[in-house]
This record gives C-alpha cells, sequence and structure tokens, in this order.
C-alpha cells in the first residue's frame, strides 16, 4: 500500500485510474479482507458480553414486573422505556461521558475525572439495549406458557421452585427464543457504531482501511459480506436450536 | 453553576438549542416510512405471489437487509450508488444527502415492514375471504373491506415497533454529514471545552424519548380504533 504522504489529489487521481469505470478495485478488495477480518474478534468479544449482560438484565428487570414489585415495577418500566427510545449512539456518549464527568467534580473533564475502557462503555451500552428489549421477550414468554401446566403440576405434587424450573423454563425458552435470535442480531449490527469512542472492530477497521486511498466502497463491501455471513451463522444456529428443543414436545 | 459535575441549567439549554434540528429527524423518518410502507407492500406481495422467482427475491432481501448494518447500508448507498448508476450514465452524485438518507432508511424499514404484513396476511384465516364470496363481494371489496382493516389492525403493535427503530436509525444519518439532532449534540458539546459534554447528550436522549412516547402515543389511538376488529 501507498506509505508516507499522498495528496489527496495524487491519492483521487489513482482512483480514477481506469477512467470513469474505477467502480470497484477488486485487488485492493483482495488485500484488505483480512484488515477488516481481524475485526471480527472484537465485534463477537463485544456483542457476546453484550448479551450476557443483556440476559441478567432482562432476567433482573422480568422478575421484577411478573412479581410487581412495589417503585421497582415503575423504575423498571421507565428504565425499559428510555432504554427502547433512545437512540444507541446517543446511550453510548451518555456513558462516555457521564463517569469522567461526575467524577471530576466540575473542573475541566477529561483528565481530572475516572476514566474508563471504551469496550467497558461499549458493553454497558449494548448490555442496556439487550436488557430492555430481553426484559420483554422473557416476560411473553413466561405468560405464553397456559396456566393450566402450572396447575397440572401443583395438582401432581411438584413445589413452586419446580413448577418453575421443570414446566415453565423448558417452554418459555422454546417461545423467546425467535426474539432472542432478533436482539443478538440487532446487537451484533448495533456494534457497528463503536468506532466512535476509537474501538477497531470490523467497521473501525473499514473505516482506517478505506481511509487509506479513499475506497470506501470496496472497505465497507468487505464489512458488509463479514457481517452477513456472521448473522446469518448466528440465524441458523439458532433456528437449529430452536427446531431441537421443540422436538421435545 | 461552573463548577457543579452536572448542570440541569446547561440541560435546559441544549434542548432548546437542539429542538430546531427535531424537524429534520422528523423529515426523514417520516418520508421513510411512507416510502418504507410502499416498498414493504410490494416486498409482501413478492412473498404470497405464486412465483419462485419473485418469493426467492423478497425472502433474499429481507435476509440481506436482517443482516445488514443500518450504518453500513448507509455508507454503501451513499458511496456507491452513484458509482454504481454512474457507470449506466446516470448521474446522481448532485442529489442532497437527505435522498440517501431517506433511501437508505426505507429500504432497510421496508424489509421489517414486509415481515409484519405477511404474518398479519397469513393470520387471517380463509373462511373470511369465503364469507366475503357468499355474500357476494368482489375480489377487490373483499380485499378492501374486509381483508385490509383486519390485517391492519393486527400489523399495528409491530408497524409501531418498526416505526420507533427507524426514528432511532435516523440518528446515523451524521455520517453521510447531514446536520440533525445528534450532530447539532456533538457541535454543541464540543464547544463546550469538554466541560458539558454529559449534559448535551442527556438532552438528545431526552429528546430521542419525548419523540418515541409521542410515536408509542399516535400508535395506541389508532389501535384503539381498529379494536373493534379484533
Amino acid at each position: 500500500m501507498r506509505e508516507g504522504s499522498a495528496t489527496y489529489a495524487e491519492l483521487y487521481a489513482d482512483y480514477h485510474e481506469f477512467g470513469a469505470i474505477a467502480l470497484f478495485n477488486t485487488a485492493f478488495f483482495k488485500e484488505s479482507f483480512p484488515q477488516v477480518l481481524s475485526g471480527v474478534p472484537l465485534t463477537l468479544g463485544l456483542s457476546l458480553a453484550s448479551i450476557l449482560a443483556g440476559i441478567i438484565l432482562g432476567l433482573l428487570i422480568a422478575a421484577i414486573r411478573i412479581k410487581n414489585i412495589f417503585f421497582f415495577t415503575g423504575v423498571s418500566k421507565v428504565f425499559v422505556s428510555f432504554s427502547r427510545s433512545v437512540p444507541l449512539i446517543v446511550i453510548l456518549y451518555v456513558l462516555c461521558y457521564a463517569v469522567p464527568q461526575l467524577t471530576s467534580g466540575g473542573g475541566g473533564q477529561g483528565q481530572s475525572g475516572v476514566q474508563i475502557s471504551p469496550n467497558l462503555i461499549a458493553i454497558a451500552t449494548f448490555g442496556l439495549f439487550a436488557g430492555a428489549y430481553l426484559s420483554e421477550a422473557f416476560r411473553a414468554a413466561y405468560y405464553s406458557v397456559d396456566s393450566g401446566q402450572k396447575e397440572a403440576a401443583i395438582s401432581v405434587g411438584l413445589s413452586s421452585f419446580q413448577t418453575f424450573r421443570r414446566i415453565i423454563v423448558p417452554q418459555a425458552i422454546r417461545s423467546c427464543l425467535p426474539n432472542f435470535t432478533s436482539v443478538f442480531i440487532d446487537v451484533i449490527k448495533g456494534t457497528s457504531i463503536v468506532y466512535n469512542i476509537s474501538i477497531f472492530e470490523i467497521m473501525g477497521k473499514a473505516n482506517l482501511v478505506g481511509s487509506r486511498g479513499y475506497r470506501y466502497i470496496e472497505a465497507y463491501s468487505i464489512a458488509l459480506i463479514i457481517y452477513l455471513v456472521i448473522c446469518f451463522t448466528i440465524y441458523i444456529i439458532f433456528k437449529r436450536l430452536e427446531l431441537h428443543l421443540s422436538k421435545k414436545y | 453553576m461552573q463548577n457543579s459535575a452536572f448542570s440541569i441549567h446547561f440541560v435546559v439549554n441544549s434542548l432548546v438549542t437542539l429542538l430546531h434540528y427535531v424537524p429534520i429527524t422528523l423529515l426523514i423518518t417520516a418520508l421513510s416510512i411512507c416510502l418504507g410502507l410502499v416498498l414493504g407492500l410490494f416486498v409482501t406481495i413478492g412473498q404470497l405471489v405464486p412465483n419462485r422467482v419473485l418469493n426467492g427475491l423478497s425472502i433474499g432481501f429481507i435476509a440481506l437487509m436482517r443482516g445488514t448494518p443500518m450504518l453500513l447500508l448507509l455508507l454503501l448507498i451513499y458511496y456507491g450508488l452513484p458509482l454504481l448508476l454512474q457507470s449506466f450514465a446516470i448521474d446522481i452524485s448532485g442529489w442532497n444527502q437527505v435522498v440517501f438518507a431517506i433511501l437508505a432508511l426505507s429500504i432497510n424499514i421496508s424489509a421489517y415492514f414486509s415481515e409484519t404484513m405477511r404474518s398479519a396476511y397469513s393470520a387471517i384465516s380463509a373462511d373470511q375471504y369465503e364469507a366475503g364470496l357468499s355474500v357476494g363481494m368482489s375480489n377487490k371489496r373483499i380485499i378492501s373491506r374486509i381483508i385490509v382493516p383486519q390485517a391492519t389492525a393486527i400489523a399495528l403493535p409491530n408497524i409501531g415497533n418498526s416505526m420507533i427503530s427507524i426514528i432511532k436509525h435516523s440518528s446515523l444519518v451524521y455520517a453521510i454529514g447531514i446536520t440533525d439532532i445528534y450532530q447539532q449534540a456533538q457541535t454543541v458539546a464540543s464547544s463546550t471545552f469538554g466541560m458539558r459534554q454529559l449534559e448535551v447528550f442527556v438532552a438528545v436522549a431526552l429528546i430521542y424519548w419525548m419523540i418515541c412516547i409521542l410515536v408509542e402515543r399516535i400508535i395506541a389511538v389508532i389501535e384503539g380504533r381498529f379494536s373493534y376488529l379484533r
């Protein structure tokens, strides 16, 4: 690749070296593929950590709302409404600035406040997002189990914990899997904004690669292919799981 | 005031400044929703007609959209579409960014709309159609008087969710150089020399929250109107 200080005009002339039909530089595409691909572990790591955080948060909120615990139900409702309404990128920046500014005591933040790692901010953002959506999915799944099932379990002498563990959970998991998959895929797609806080995952790498020689189309096409492969793989895995679980009944 | 860690006063100030940029967000989302509904309808028809090629195209399109991050789609359309059309000697490089934004958002949302429409359509039992025939209604009339109203009632909650998600996605148009609420917030935030960034983004969050609550309320009212059909 080009090194050093080529002027913009030079780079741009290079871009048009095949004349007006220089649509797509295949050589550049092939050459840059591994570089963009190197962002995959970070994207997957962030997504997995966020979805785990989301599952914990979602279970907590769903439990609070099902049990209808005074005060906490209200807080959960406000939280879910907020997380579902505010764009991810805005949540990302709110969390990004919150800790340093609030710990700095007001005098010129940045240097004096506590700094937290961008990865942690990203996981918190997507964890909140996933938690809000998953709590709704979990709640709907819980209510989708017929109340006759619960009564039947009690009538054969199961304790309430056994009923929950053996009767409700297996059936609820089955009905919430499609929603879970779509939240998971949304989280993976959503992580494409974290380059804003200098995390170089797939999209960040694509931007870096694209900015060299102003070949954004090639770089973004690589990212698109990678995202599609990841999302399809996850979709197929969970579809299999869904089929596997539904065979039991 | 200057030395407090969080200034409510500054949140209110930013809120007032940023409210001027609500119309551009609303314009982009409203037009994207309209165009998305039309495109979604075509994709739904493509899925329902007995034609293997059209079915495959529609399903492929939906799968493609569900696996593509919104930001990436926006950038690819903004940078790629003019180049692609250039090879067919069509010049669209002079178009406003807003047009590209609306195009990208509506293409994305149409996939979600069409999923909703298809499932709403299949939720209506075939008996309804037969009942229409038995009282002597024409095909067109059955669709407009029986199928569409019931399908709308079923689809409304999901359509509402998709609208919320398009409002949120519209915050990504900063990437192609449109100054919307979010982009202006970045400008305001950087003018505070790192002192009051949190307040600005809290203000942005509040604006989006209010817009979404309003949209949810409107959808709820419309749902109420349709409730007699359920």
